[in-house]
């Protein structure tokens, strides 16, 4: 065997013991969100049967970089996925620990569960090997790989914004949202709308030309 | 016999334990299907050279196929590629592919072919020989381009060429040498009892869509009979079956378009094989049924798979129609082409 056939043997070696770690932490966040589900909202479900709501509905969104701009659209489009899916409940996996003040900014009543970067790389590598549940949103275009929603966007095929709510949340009736008031002086909250506003900016500028362009094969 | 039952009993509880298992299944999907994938790797490295780049076709489909192997010699050649081998699912993607200057075509099994893209997902970019020549494979988990077809009023050519080929047009597409005299076309036609220019050339079957009904097509083929003209099924007769009333024709890929072309008028329902024929010197209907089980994004399969959007035909007739309104549509092209005739 060559160098490199030995690297690449230990690299998928790697992948596994972390895929295996990714799973345990998987089934511990499922088997922790569906149980108390059930327990808490034991009286409401046949009444919310009857509505055609799903009793055991919990939409858990994973944020492998808590810091970056999929983690904002991932808040930006929240309650588009809320009025698609209606989950009763909503659980945030995240590195970043300001994302329960930046949530609070949407009016959406979200339960959180930080993680350390290294878990983050173990739940990635265990959905390379795994189809995991529909309700588990990995709010990410670019991770785990194979998305390739960076190239839909550099290629001016779609803004940003609606690339991670139809690919990632599969909002089928996108519509852009304005972001939320904020009037206090906590300059983490406000840079971080300012960065919102700037990427859904740029995303409708993105949108605008793609239609334009591709407006044109169509007369 | 209560033992063996008790005993049968328990192992089917333990089949549907498995199944459940989260850790056996990933345990299963990394040394049935990973490692796999790596043999299959390593073989065609050690076949074709350990600096080949192996380029994989996922879908059996004609027109996938055809699409990325005409582009592939330019694409090979824009990144500095000299050698390497494409890979395809069954024998008609070969022919296909061999219809372009590729020296290396390497056939593989929907299974093969899936292990070595599970393979190639669970490495990412670390290994730069290997690329898939898909916007979308199936084999891939998290998929977000599938929900992405046709965004904007783009299409099955846009997403091609941008996020498979990006940086190469439609012009880079490399034609078709014709390998069929005038006399093999006609020595089929004189076997077939089939009159050139006024036949009718059908083409029922397709891969991603859905049938039409064989009302449709025998109502359809008798239409034509009546006018005077002769009808004939593409499909592998027996194995396909055959329009009632038609003459089976089955051609290689190679000698489809010159046969059409000498037909005079070719009516298909929307497949790789339009893909093919999309610049046949004849009469060119091509059906786009709304009602279809497989979805493409938010697009409708004629605004998705469109010739005309593409930009590839202008000469193609192309029909959008419910499923229900069938008899109606099969009216409309008797009608009309029988006007256009006269």
């Amino acid at each position: 065997m060559t160098t490199k056939q030995l690297d690449s043997d230990r690299l998928l070696h790697e992948k596994m013991i972390s895929a295996w770690r990714g799973m345990r932490v998987y089934k511990r966040l499922y088997k922790k969100y569906q149980t108390k589900e059930t327990t808490k909202y034991q009286y409401g479900n046949d009444f919310r049967k009857q509505l055609g709501h799903n009793p055991r509905q919990t939409a858990l969104i994973f944020q492998p970089d808590g810091y970056s701009d999929d983690a904002v659209y991932s808040l930006t489009c929240l309650n588009q996925l809320i009025l698609t899916v209606n989950p009763l409940r909503i659980v945030i996996i995240t590195t970043n620990p300001d994302m329960r003040d930046y949530t609070r900014l949407f009016n959406v009543d979200a339960e959180f569960e930080l993680i350390t970067e290294g878990t983050a790389r173990d739940i990635l590598n265990y959905a390379l090997m795994a189809e995991l549940d529909s309700n588990f949103y990995i709010a990410s275009m670019t991770e785990p790989y194979g998305r390739w929603g960076d190239k839909i966007i550099k290629q001016g095929m779609s803004g940003a914004e609606r690339c991670f709510a139809v690919g990632v949340y599969r909002v089928w009736q996108y519509r852009q949202e304005p972001l939320p008031c904020y009037d206090s002086l906590d300059q983490r909250i406000l840079s971080f709308l300012e960065r919102a506003d700037h990427l859904q900016r740029e995303s409708i500028r993105a949108d605008l030309e793609a239609q334009k362009k591709y407006a044109k094969s169509i007369i | 016999m209560q033992k063996v039952l008790s005993e049968l009993r328990l192992s089917k509880d333990i089949k549907r334990m498995l199944k459940k298992s989260r850790s056996l299944k990933l345990l299963q999907h990394y040394f049935s299907h990973i490692l796999h994938g790596r043999k299959i790797y390593l073989r065609l490295l050690e076949k074709y050279g350990c600096d080949a780049r192996i380029y994989v076709n996922h879908y059996p489909g004609t027109g996938d196929i055809y699409i990325t192997t005409s582009l592939l010699p330019t694409w090979a050649e824009k990144n500095g590629i000299t050698q390497y081998v494409a890979t395809v699912i069954g024998k008609s993607g070969y022919k296909v592919a061999k219809m372009f200057p590729i020296d290396n075509v390497e056939i593989l099994t929907k299974r093969e072919t899936e292990d070595l893209l599970h393979y190639l997902q669970t490495i990412g970019e670390t290994e730069p020989n290997i690329e898939v020549l898909h916007f979308t494979p199936f084999a891939f988990h998290q998929k977000i381009i599938e929900a992405l077809l046709g965004v904007n009023g783009s299409n099955f050519m846009d997403m091609y060429l941008n996020i498979t080929f990006p940086g190469l047009t439609l012009d880079d597409m490399m034609p078709v040498a014709e390998q069929s005299s005038d006399e093999e076309i006609a020595a089929v036609f004189k076997e077939k009892g089939l009159f050139p220019g006024n036949t009718i050339v059908l083409v029922p079957y397709a891969n991603t869509i859905d049938p039409l009904s064989e009302q449709f097509w025998s109502y359809l083929a008798d239409g034509f009979k009546k006018k005077g003209y002769t009808v004939c099924t593409n499909c592998n007769y027996p194995a396909e079956a055959k329009i009632p009333g038609t003459i089976p024709v089955f051609l290689p890929y190679n000698k489809l378009k010159k046969f059409v072309e000498t037909a005079g008028t070719i009516i298909q329902l929307r497949s790789g094989l339009t893909d093919l024929l999309y610049d046949c010197n004849c009469k060119n209907y091509v059906l786009y049924p709304i009602e279809n089980f497989f979805r493409f994004g938010s697009a409708s399969l004629y605004e998705y798979f469109s010739l005309e959007r593409m930009g590839i035909s202008e000469r193609v007739t192309e029909i959008e129609f419910s499923r229900r309104n069938e008899n109606k549509i099969c009216e409309q092209i008797l009608k009309e082409y029988c006007t256009l005739a006269n």
